[in-house]
């Protein structure tokens, strides 16, 4: 090869780096397309029609005891939106607004409520987190520090996706709000998802995992810790209120920590191996020359510019509002929330002269928006109407749990109860608002000392990894139109099934050790 | 001099300890009693261990109520207990050591009115103890009128309310109303005192059925004198109309046949 040749082939492989890297090409407000499989065509044939029957059989049977004919009704509409939401006959946007609309037609929650949910903090709170994303793809910040990363830990795939699972670990200790994290990582995500050939066009088995992955990282890794999520928080209070044990930091850490750090371990190891198979050609970056010219670009990408400097500086300010929320009240007289920091953000990135971004340039997809407000309308209006509760006591009663049953029997059903219920819940918080209690009541009419069960119990509750409606970070990974819902759920159930069974292995030995479960 | 001036201290000094002690005497509780070993002990609140009262909804609208009272303290003697309905016959202590006073006025009812409030006028026995349960009961002829609670979705507008008229504080008060035959709770629309999930996770009511029919209660610890509570409830009939049916299977042929081109090789949205 001459040298003029091989300088040709090495700027044609730069500009497949700047071509791989050019996210203005995969816009998240687009919807994306994508190739189906025989079995999800039929899945998206035969899902509508299916759907219809769920609702006909829950709307028509006879309303059971201790439940509203309106719970009755948000029963069947949230249940034929899963069968949708699932099997996708239409885009999973148009069912949010069809549930939506099933909800106000069928009186099973009023208008004012369901359209209200357009205003919630967790709706602005997207918003404003993907304008923050927007401003760092643009500045190519998020380029620069995805290169810095695969430059540093990605020579395999496997390794980036293992860095990934390590930055999950060490962000939730700091920011508590799940939804925030997310907002971090995704520009970082796409980018790098980007390198290994993975885009919202071209979805590949790289990016299934390396999106799965970080969903499940920002959600379980929540679990490690005490403070990692509201929830939990909720959690240690209501098993300090109903039982009297009080539950510290570090009781907490050391016994969730190894679960979450072996529950990581494992979907690091089984996703690219038998979940998505990463073949050998998504194993290295796509372009040819593969770390060299990643180095070689980010190289050349110079010194850190005036305008990725006003990023971080944005960004970065972001970010120190939402860890130090426990400090704002002694600071500033008040508490600002995830959102407002966000909003503060948003709002010095857009300013004219002083940001960094033009509204057209902000990237909000909002299709993702309405299908996150009917997620939330259907799980708030199932916790209004009572018909939650309804779901989970009925569940309960089922089992006909008596005293004398044997304990480990009872620790299993709890947390495998707890641990799937997520699949029909679209927040956490009332997860745990109406899952903790219960437990703590079960353990008190065994004799058992609620701490047994509560504490395990509670656990589970950052475990919501099986569909795109049951977490704010879930909604947002999903707007990338990187995976689908099926991919998200077989995942998801897949991990479910490795937590429930860490928890109860955990449960028999390591929980016996530090005296949450009762000991030898 | 100097002796003097101490001696109008010692005086002023002697003077405050007084004020100070008839102050303390004076300033105990109101109600205060003396136990045998002389102790001054405040007195107790009359109390009712529980009270239940039960509005069985007919379907013209008539009511009838049922009354159970748990005696606790200072239940002896005169009786009075709230009865907040319009109007009330046949009414009977169905067990308990209690009888009705004879109604005050024209009325028959065994009812007097107290400071504006209806109460059912009853006498306990000298025998009547803490523990001891009276039960009673009673029509309400025109409780509810469906006609003029419509609301639309083809619901109707129900408002359960309870005031405790009475001196007692009621410990454990259930106050409920089993709906007309064929009707059931939509939805709860508002309870008194507000319930708040964060705080108490089960909600002050229950829904269950009464031999066939619909049945709503609210379930409320220590309610003190002139404190009320409220269930407001939507409800509707049970059976439903057949447009969503006809309409959804409809829908899901119409897909069916329109939508075939979904099992075809293509890129979908």
């Amino acid at each position: 090869m001459t040298a003029a040749a091989a300088q040709a082939h090495a700027q044609a492989i730069l500009s497949k780096i700047d071509e791989v890297l050019d996210l203005s090409r995969n816009k998240l407000s687009q919807v994306p397309e994508r190739q189906l499989t025989a079995s999800e065509r039929w899945m998206r044939y035969l899902g509508f029609p299916l759907g219809i029957l769920v609702f006909l059989s829950l709307y028509y049977m006879p309303t059971p005891d201790g439940l509203t004919s309106g719970g009755q009704v948000v029963i069947a509409v949230f249940a034929t939106a899963l069968v949708w939401w699932i099997s996708e006959p239409i885009p999973t946007h148009v069912t949010s607004l069809m549930l939506m609309g099933l909800l106000v037609f069928f009186h099973g929650w009023g208008e004012s409520k369901v359209l209200g949910v357009l205003g919630f903090s967790v709706i602005w709170l997207n918003v404003l987190a993907f304008i923050l994303s927007s401003m760092l793809v643009k500045t190519n910040l998020a380029k620069r520090i995805a290169l810095a990363l695969i430059v540093r830990f990605g020579r395999r795939s496997k390794w980036i996706l293992l860095a990934f699972f390590g930055l999950n670990l060490m962000l939730a200790a700091f920011i508590p709000a799940t939804a925030a994290r997310a907002a971090i990582l995704l520009p970082i995500i796409i980018v790098v998802a980007s390198i290994y050939g993975a885009s919202n066009k071209n979805p590949n088995n790289f990016g299934r995992n390396l999106f799965l992955q970080n969903l499940q990282g920002i959600n379980f890794g929540s679990s490690a810790y005490m403070t990692g999520s509201n929830a939990n928080l909720i959690a240690v209070a209501f098993i300090l209120s109903m039982s009297g044990s009080r539950i510290y930091y570090t009781d907490w850490l050391f016994a969730s920590f190894p679960v979450v750090v072996v529950a990581m371990l494992i979907s690091w190891w089984i996703g690219p191996r038998f979940v998505f198979k990463v073949p050998k050609d998504q194993e290295t970056p796509v372009v040819d020359g593969g770390m060299e010219k990643m180095e070689e670009k980010l190289k050349e990408m110079g010194p850190v510019t005036a305008g990725e400097r006003k990023a971080a500086v944005i960004f970065g300010l972001v970010i120190l509002l939402w860890v130090t929320d426990k400090l704002h009240l002694n600071v500033f007289g008040f508490e600002i929330s995830a959102v407002m920091a966000a909003f503060i953000g948003a709002v010095i990135a857009l300013f004219p002269k002083v940001g960094l971004l033009k509204w057209n340039e902000a990237d909000i997809p909002w299709h993702l928006m309405l299908f996150s407000c009917g997620a939330y309308a259907g799980g708030l209006a199932l916790n209004d109407t009572g018909a939650a509760r309804w779901l989970v006591g009925t569940l309960f009663e089922q089992m006909n749990i008596q005293p004398g049953v044997n304990f480990w029997l009872v620790y299993c059903i709890v947390i495998a109860v707890n641990m799937f219920s997520h699949l029909f819940f679209t927040s956490k918080t009332m997860r745990t608002l109406i899952f903790i209690p219960f437990v703590i009541a079960i353990a008190q009419t065994l004799g058992y000392d609620p701490l047994w069960l509560a504490l395990p119990a509670a656990f589970t509750i950052d475990w919501v990894i099986g569909l795109p409606i049951n977490a704010k970070p879930n909604v947002i990974l999903f707007s990338t139109g990187q995976y689908s819902v099926l991919d998200n759920l077989k995942y998801g159930l897949i991990m479910t099934t490795v937590g429930t069974i860490l928890l109860i292995i955990a449960g028999l030995t390591w929980f016996r050790v530090m005296g949450i479960t009762p000991g030898w | 001099m100097r002796a003097r001036k101490v001696s109008i201290m010692l005086v002023l000094v002697a003077l405050s300890a007084l004020t100070l002690f008839v102050i303390s005497v004076f300033d105990s509780p109101a109600e205060a009693a003396v136990t045998d070993s002389g102790v001054l002990v405040p007195a107790l609140p009359d109390t009712l261990l529980s009270y239940e009262e039960i509005l069985f909804v007919g379907s013209d609208g008539s009511g009838k109520v049922e009354i159970t009272a748990v005696l606790g303290q200072g239940g002896q003697g005169d009786l009075l207990l709230p009865f907040d309905f319009l109007d009330g016959t046949d009414f009977s202590v169905l067990s308990g050591p209690a009888a009705f006073v004879p109604g005050d006025g024209s009325r028959s009812a065994p009812t007097t009115t107290v400071l504006g409030y209806r109460m059912l006028h009853l006498e306990t026995e000298t025998a009547a103890a803490s523990g001891d349960t009276i039960r009673i009961t009673a029509s309400v002829p025109d409780w509810y009128s469906a006609d003029d609670a419509d609301r639309p979705y083809g619901e109707y507008f129900l408002q359960r309310n309870f005031a405790n008229t009475s001196r007692f504080v009621m410990r454990s008060l259930r106050v409920g109303v089993v709906l007309p035959p064929g009707m059931l709770v939509h939805s709860v629309e508002k309870v008194v005192p507000a319930y708040d999930p964060k705080k108490n996770p089960s909600p002050p009511f229950d829904i269950y059925s009464v031999a066939d029919r619909t049945a709503a209660a609210l379930t409320v610890k220590d309610l003190a004198p002139a404190k009320a509570v409220r269930l407001d409830l939507n409800i509707r009939p049970k059976r439903r109309g057949l447009i969503p049916l006809v309409a959804g299977l409809v829908l899901a042929v119409l897909y069916l046949v329109f939508f075939r081109d979904v099992l075809g090789k293509r890129k979908a949205k």
